[in-house]
């Protein structure tokens, strides 16, 4: 407990938040390789997914290579990117990219998989074109669960972009990680801890409000607990 | 680099054969311990949500927070409560880590058991904890099986990190092959960590398929064209 208060009287101290290797710098660092990769990873994990739950093709294939996605850890990926390019960006970002497409690619397919027949029907019987009934009935009817997907996602490169500390001047909050763990200022560690796990509570709530706005009051919006099942194909990237 | 064990010699695979496998034995022991650990506290947990939803809803919430805490914070975390000269962190870390998937898993699974068959075992005279035992986990087998095939991947995937602070298995091939810049010791390691996941991922698909015969029976009938009260991926009832 002690050590929490340490932690917290770290983040709330003014001269750590300020200068190239301040808290904001870190924050900033940190949430920029989060977006981009969540982003590159939602440019390719969304269609895939659109297609695989539309077309119901590859459905086996895409199963099978989200598990040796999610088995390959992303620790090692990382230090094998990191062997072939030591001081950039771009080991990081492969992994978080790696990370983020299986919870993206699988709740995106079972979300459009799930789509009301009827409804499908419906749109294909009113003259809708196959790409007007992924984009006006199934992706809209899907939109809870896609969301759900691009959550968990986001919940994992966050957590994950850690591993940027591990690099040489590379930036995000895994920098305090990895220095206060070897230098035992564990303050440092636990307050990095409570500013990422704090990063995420506010993803998630930005999530829920993404959630309210964009997906349509025809679509009841799955309470709390039916939201897990979904949020089932989530697992804990690395770190 | 190696604390404990064979290290790896030389910058080739040939001749470390029996390293991968040494440590690949570690990983098992390891993911196999968190897991049973991991699911000793899941069972009840998933008893008691399954019971009040507030109760469900305060650990879900508490769940999903400890897995946004990074797995070299929650060693820091551990540290002083079991020590750092032994594997508990890493082992107690990986447990608290697949309680997010396995009492979610749980408590989804004791959802979709009919109702009726609760109520006729109640009728039987089957008490709480019987009926749990005998009727209700047995008929929640499939959704439990499925979110410990997911904790299992991501739990073989993730003991890897233990290398960061010298412990686990394979992971410290990772460590040990970047700080002496040998490649292939942390290729074979990352191959072997997946080889290790997939394995684990048949086993239990087979292990399914044995404890719910009756799964496989349904899904062998043909789809109904307009199934009833379709259960949606996230298993509520539209």
């Amino acid at each position: 407990m002690n050590d929490f208060i340490d932690g917290l009287h770290w983040v709330f101290t003014a001269e750590h938040w300020w200068g190239p290797g301040g808290i904001l710098a870190a924050l900033a660092d940190h949430v920029r390789y989060s977006v981009i990769g969540l982003l590159i990873a939602a440019v390719i994990g969304l269609p895939i997914g659109m297609f695989v739950g539309h077309t119901g093709r590859g459905r086996f294939a895409s199963t099978g290579v989200a598990t040796a996605l999610r088995a390959l850890p992303t620790i090692g990926v990382v230090m094998l990117l990191f062997r072939w390019r030591p001081i950039s960006i771009y080991p990081v970002l492969g992994a978080l990219i790696v990370l983020a497409i299986p919870p993206i690619v699988l709740n995106t397919a079972a979300g459009i998989d799930a789509v009301d027949r009827d409804a499908r029907d419906a749109a294909r019987g009113l003259g809708l074109s196959p790409m007007q009934v992924l984009f006006k009935v199934e992706v809209p009817c899907a939109l809870p669960l896609i969301l759900a997907g691009l959550r968990s996602a986001a919940n994992q490169v966050i957590a994950t972009a850690t591993v940027a500390g591990f690099g040489i001047g590379l930036g995000g909050l895994g920098t305090f990680l990895f220095s206060g763990f070897g230098t035992q200022r564990y303050e440092e560690v636990y307050g990095a801890t409570i500013l990422l796990v704090g990063l995420v509570l506010i993803v998630e709530s930005g999530f829920v409000f993404l959630q309210r706005r964009l997906v349509s009051p025809g679509v009841r919006p799955p309470r709390r607990w039916q939201v897990a099942r979904g949020a089932m194909a989530d697992a804990k990237g690395t770190l | 680099m190696l604390a404990a064990g064979p290290g790896w010699s030389g910058p080739q695979l040939a001749g470390n054969w029996d390293v991968i496998w040494h440590y690949a034995g570690l990983h098992v022991q390891y993911t196999l311990l968190s897991l049973a650990l991991g699911a000793a506290v899941a069972l009840p947990l998933g008893y008691a949500s399954h019971r009040s939803s507030p109760t469900y809803a305060v650990l879900l919430a508490l769940t999903n927070a400890i897995y946004a805490i990074p797995s070299l914070a929650m060693f820091v975390l551990l540290f002083p409560f079991v020590g750092v000269t032994n594997d508990k962190p890493v082992i107690i870390a990986m447990a608290l880590y697949s309680l997010v998937i396995l009492l979610r898993s749980i408590v989804e699974g004791l959802r979709a058991v009919p109702p009726a068959t609760v109520t006729a075992a109640r009728a039987m005279g089957y008490g709480d904890v019987r009926r749990f035992v005998a009727i209700e986990l047995p008929l929640a087998l499939p959704t439990v099986i499925a979110g410990l095939r997911l904790a299992t991947v991501s739990t073989v995937s993730l003991v890897s990190v233990g290398g960061l602070i010298g412990k686990g298995g394979l992971g410290r091939l990772f460590r040990d092959g970047f700080d002496r810049h040998i490649n292939v010791e942390i290729w074979s390691g990352l191959l072997a960590v997946v080889v290790i996941a997939l394995i684990a991922d048949v086993l239990l698909l087979g292990l399914g398929r044995v404890l719910t015969p009756w799964a496989r029976a349904q899904r062998s009938s043909p789809a109904p064209l307009n199934p009833p009260l379709q259960a949606g991926p996230h298993g509520g009832v539209r």
